[in-house]
């Protein structure tokens, strides 16, 4: 029995992983040596602060084992049974999609088929009609990500480029901008130096649409958890702001406030009116900082054209918390050093995903301007950034242009895409299915203001409509908007050819006429830095969110399962089909890759190769006395800018705005859109264009919010990881199928005859999903909360828009995006109807059989779907490669 | 809507030219200016437009630098200092070095800026047009990096 521990990082964490006899036997935290560097020390208010001496993942993290082995691999190359390779691409049978079986496949056979296909499109059509998207974190690390491996194959390829929208924070990243700048940190404020501030100064922490326990910081696991836990003792006071009682909340939280959704950005007017009217904030900061204060202050006090003073009597009617309760938020907020923020870095909430998000982000922002902020204790700051770091150690993260494998100086040479044709991510089934679509921006894009406003038609006068769809890892259904239209686009013969390539079978595989297995990053080598989302078009120093800068080397734990194969194989395979192959990989394997990446950062000066390797990861420690920065004081006392990631007019002191200061009446939104609707110059409370004031809430009385998910990372997880099911807050499993979790209030669901544990129906015009329901005084009344990302999509009617028992709320939500000018999704502004179901139970997850089918086709003793997922599949699938890795040993 | 009157010629090149006095950058348009340095408010019209790069015209420190784009702004008509511009009154460790800017060593040796932070500036060697090498540091307020010419 040989054992091997090896290391990775994934979207949870770093780990390591012990294997014997080529089989996954334990996942645990990577605990560091006597010999890696001492961790910082804080002092605040006569204490010591330092973290734990391990890596702290998140518990999704601890799961690989079972995501590796689940019943959902996709295990062979699988061609759709009636897919008809026809020579004009004509009469393929796209109308089956989603409802026909698969057949097994060779890779040679797929692959010569991708490479036939791409070519008799790109000669009819030109190189446009190839377009390609990836979910949101396919695989942790540097050479698989998918701005790397991904994007210089169809970058070499040429292809109409998908453009992601801020899908997390939209709000942030179309508002926020027009009050104080930060459009290249996508809205996000800067929290460098921050946990040492609040530690020191802070008395009050708002946590407004935010639960870190949750969310996790991002790719920090539970690295901050102990900070909170650290503020608590201190006795700072924790205020939350949810619709829900989030996780975070019941366990830490003073308070509870609990809106009804889309209101918020009227609760910061009630909070922003007692201010004024009682001089709670920093009146010499505004009058020093603030562009065109008098006339927004006039606004909130009933001078504005709406002739209506926003009391917090006008608060309470429509947000329904009581206006003594938002007098007593505003004065204790007013009065004492108050850090807080809007979701995982300061203003990645799920209030900025509504209709009215922009100005719900806008108007935080403003608030917390008026209690001065960057002063020590008042800031932006969410308690899961802002941790010391040492500046001068860099390694990159995921999209930075020089940590990737498609651009220099990682690549010898980069890729460059020849196609100028782009389509709009959240839009993508209305262009296919209406053949025209037009939006504003870049999209996910820290670039400049100026890009919110650049227009887009597509096609691209004299370029032809999209026709080849290559799909790459996660599930839409789950994250996007009004998702039936992605059912009803893939069935559309406008789409000649699908290809979907994954690792695990989530709903929207199904939907493919070509199916290829990608391996783990457990199965495959790979580079990469704990919660290093890197400084191309993101927010920079995201590892702030760590106690510890960590990089891993992903080594190759075990080999690939079944007929998997690494994303870089199979782009690299197909390039050679292509007749690109030597170009493609520049005569380099994974490990060569990853190699450079070393070599290319300040890694190399730090450990050998050979040394990092065997070791299997790097902290880069903090010096002793470590240069501080805090988030936002070089404007606050009126000094140039010294923080990272800053701008050249930081330097004069000034804020990213035009002004470069903050604007209570922006002139960016006056001179770039002046008739904007969503977003006006003063930022404004306004009805949701789907909310409670809307006719339709007569039909459709309950509000969806579908926030960020705890037991899962985006889809990942999700489908994939059937333990987390037997956690009752999450899914409840019932005739093989898992249902997900929703949450009524107890008068409600008494209303509608709904039980704790009854199986309820979540339906609206745009579809219908069914969950278990949760009885809980924990959710606002009017709402309906389920947690969004399902990558189990499984309607009762295969390949029809039918009802849903995989868990897919996204179905129900708006296609509309925020605003005409806005191209954010609005999820959390969704109405609709639930009642208790009392229809016959669907037996099973529907496409498991379709997936033992072709598992026995590769193997007649092979495990079934139901067998894995119950634990005895689990146990043969590990014998069966034990065999296999002991025979090969002999030999 | 300005702080000052822009009907006034002179009122508003005295004020033109007093905030490009103390403006610390090399390149300007007439947008920027009218937000930053004389209070402007809301649309500014084509003639107001005018008149402010006239007055910057008028300036011997500025030239004309044709169409430039700004972050905020977007595509503007520009003006570029032509002298030596003002020392920031209060100095932590900035720097001016552009981020993708070239910059050539004393040995000849062509370099790129690659990231630009306040603790170092990171370049690659560039040769032939390419990125090649180990990723140099470089602190911005060091010997070498003033010993560095940008490349126009």
């Amino acid at each position: 029995m040989a054992e091997k521990i090896t290391h990775s990082v994934c979207v949870g964490g770093p780990i390591a992983i012990h294997t014997v006899d080529g089989v996954i036997r334990r996942i645990r935290p990577i605990v560091f040596r006597p010999d890696d560097p001492k961790g910082w020390v804080i002092k605040a208010r006569g204490q010591e602060f330092t973290p734990n001496r391990k890596a702290q993942p998140a518990f999704i993290a601890l799961t690989e084992k079972n995501r590796a082995y689940s019943y959902d691999r996709i295990r062979y190359p699988m061609i759709r049974e009636d897919f008809a390779e026809t020579a004009d691409g004509k009469n393929r049978n796209t109308e089956n999609r989603g409802s026909s079986g698969y057949r097994r496949a060779t890779w040679d056979e797929a692959l010569d088929l991708i490479a036939r296909e791409i070519k008799r499109l790109q000669a009819a059509y030109g190189k446009e009609t190839i377009t390609a998207c990836t979910g949101s974190h396919h695989s942790w690390g540097l050479v698989g990500y998918k701005l790397s491996t991904f994007a210089r194959f169809f970058r070499m390829l040429g292809y109409t480029e998908i453009k992601d929208n801020p899908d997390s924070w939209e709000g942030f990243t179309w508002g926020a901008p027009h009050t104080y700048g930060y459009y290249w940190r996508l809205g996000g404020t800067e929290a460098f130096d921050l946990l040492e501030d609040a530690l020191q100064n802070v008395e009050t922490m708002v946590m407004w649409s935010h639960d870190p326990d949750t969310t996790r910081g991002g790719y920090a696991g539970n690295e901050s958890t102990m900070w909170r836990h650290w503020l608590d003792d201190l006795g700072v006071q924790f205020i939350y702001i949810d619709p829900y009682n989030n996780f975070s909340s019941v366990k830490q939280s003073d308070k509870w406030f609990g809106p009804r959704p889309g209101t918020d950005a009227a609760l910061c007017e009630g909070i922003a009116h007692v201010w004024l009217t009682e001089g709670l904030y920093d009146k010499e900061y505004i009058a020093k900082h603030a562009h065109r204060f008098d006339e927004w202050a006039a606004y909130i006090l009933g001078s504005g054209t709406d002739r209506i003073a926003k009391t917090p009597k006008w608060a309470e009617s429509e947000t329904g918390i009581p206006a003594a309760d938002i007098k007593a938020l505003a004065r204790r907020w007013g009065t004492t050093k108050t850090m807080g923020g809007s979701g995982l870095r300061g203003g990645f909430g799920g209030v900025c995903r509504t209709a009215n998000g922009t100005e719900f982000a806008r108007l935080m922002v403003q608030l917390f301007a008026m209690q001065g902020m960057g002063t020590p204790g008042q800031n932006i700051w969410a308690g899961t950034t802002g941790a010391p770091m040492d500046y001068n150690f860099w390694f990159g993260g995921y999209s930075d242009p020089l940590s990737q494998i498609a651009n220099q100086p990682i690549a010898d040479k980069t890729a460059v895409n020849c196609v100028t044709q782009k389509l709009y991510r959240p839009n993508v089934p209305d262009a296919i299915l209406d053949g025209h679509y037009e939006w504003y921006g870049e999209g996910f894009c820290g670039g400049g203001i100026d890009l919110e406003f650049t227009e887009h038609i597509y096609p691209e006068p004299g370029c032809s409509p999209v026709h080849m769809f290559w799909r790459y890892g996660g599930c839409f259904m789950g994250t996007m908007l009004d998702t039936n239209k992605w059912v009803k686009m893939y069935k559309s013969p406008e789409l000649e050819f699908v290809v979907n390539q994954d690792i695990h079978f989530h709903g929207e595989a199904r939907f493919a006429d070509v199916i290829l297995p990608a391996c783990t990053n457990l199965e495959r080598y790979d580079i990469g830095e704990l919660c290093n989302s890197g400084n191309g078009g993101y927010q920079s120093h995201s590892q702030t969110g760590n106690s510890w800068q960590v990089v891993v080397f992903q080594d190759k734990a075990i080999e690939p399962l079944w007929d998997s194969k690494s994303d870089y194989w199979i782009f690299a395979e197909t390039a050679k089909r292509l007749g690109w192959g030597e170009e493609f990989t520049e005569g380099r394997t994974e490990l060569d890759w990853c190699k450079r990446m070393w070599e290319k950062s300040d890694l190399c000066k730090k450990v050998s190769w050979e040394d990092f390797t065997k070791k299997g990861y790097y902290v880069a420690g903090v010096p002793d006395n470590w240069e501080r920065h805090p988030g936002f004081r070089w404007f606050a006392e009126g000094f140039p800018c010294d923080t990272p990631n800053h701008k050249d007019f930081q330097e004069e002191g000034k804020l990213g705005t035009f002004t470069g200061k903050f604007e209570f009446v922006s002139e960016s939104l006056l001179y770039w859109a002046p008739d904007d609707e969503a977003r006006t110059p003063i930022a404004t409370y306004k009805h949701s264009w789907e909310g409670h004031h809307s006719i339709k809430a007569r039909k459709y009385p309950f509000h969806l919010i579908t926030p960020h998910p705890r037991f899962d990372y985006h889809t990942q997880h999700n489908s994939s990881t059937p333990w987390f099911w037997e956690i009752p807050e999450n899914r409840v499993y019932i005739n093989g199928n898992p249902y997900l979790v929703a949450r009524i209030h107890p008068k409600k669901a008494a209303e509608k005859g709904i039980s704790d544990g009854d199986l309820m129906l979540l339906f609206n015009e745009r579809g219908s999903v069914l969950c278990v329901a949760r009885v809980t005084y924990r959710v606002e009344e009017n709402t309906i909360h389920a947690y969004g990302s399902s990558g189990i999509y499984n309607p009762v009617v295969p390949g029809d828009t039918s009802m849903d028992i995989g868990g897919c709320v996204n179905i129900l939500s708006p296609g509309r995006l925020i605003g005409d000018k806005v191209p954010g999704m609005a999820p959390n502004s969704t109405l609709l109807d639930v009642c208790k179901y009392e229809g016959p139970i669907p037996e099973t997850q529907y496409f498991e059989k379709k997936l033992d089918k072709v598992a026995f086709e590769g193997d007649p003793d092979a495990e079934t779907c139901v067998e894995i997922i119950e634990g005895h599949g689990f146990e043969k699938i590990q014998a069966k490669v034990r065999a296999k890795f002991l025979k090969g040993a002999a030999v | 809507m300005a702080n000052m009157n822009m009907s006034s010629q002179s009122s508003l090149k005295s004020g033109v030219d007093k905030y490009l006095s103390e403006f610390p950058g090399k390149l300007i348009c007439a947008r920027q200016l009218w937000y930053e340095g004389l209070g402007g408010q809301g649309t500014l019209s084509p003639d107001e437009l005018a008149a402010v790069e006239t007055a910057i015209e008028s300036n011997p420190s500025w030239v004309s630098a044709g169409s430039v784009r700004y972050e905020k702004f977007g595509t503007q008509n520009s003006f570029r200092r032509t002298d030596e511009a003002p020392k920031p009154s209060r100095i932590a460790v900035q720097h001016m070095f552009k981020l993708n800017g070239l910059y050539k060593e004393p040995d000849g040796k062509i370099i790129k800026i690659v990231l630009s932070e306040v603790y170092n500036l990171r370049c690659f060697e560039v040769r032939d047009g390419n990125l090649t090498g180990s990723m140099i540091k470089i602190h911005p307020t060091s010997d070498r990096a003033k010993a560095l010419v940008e490349i126009a």
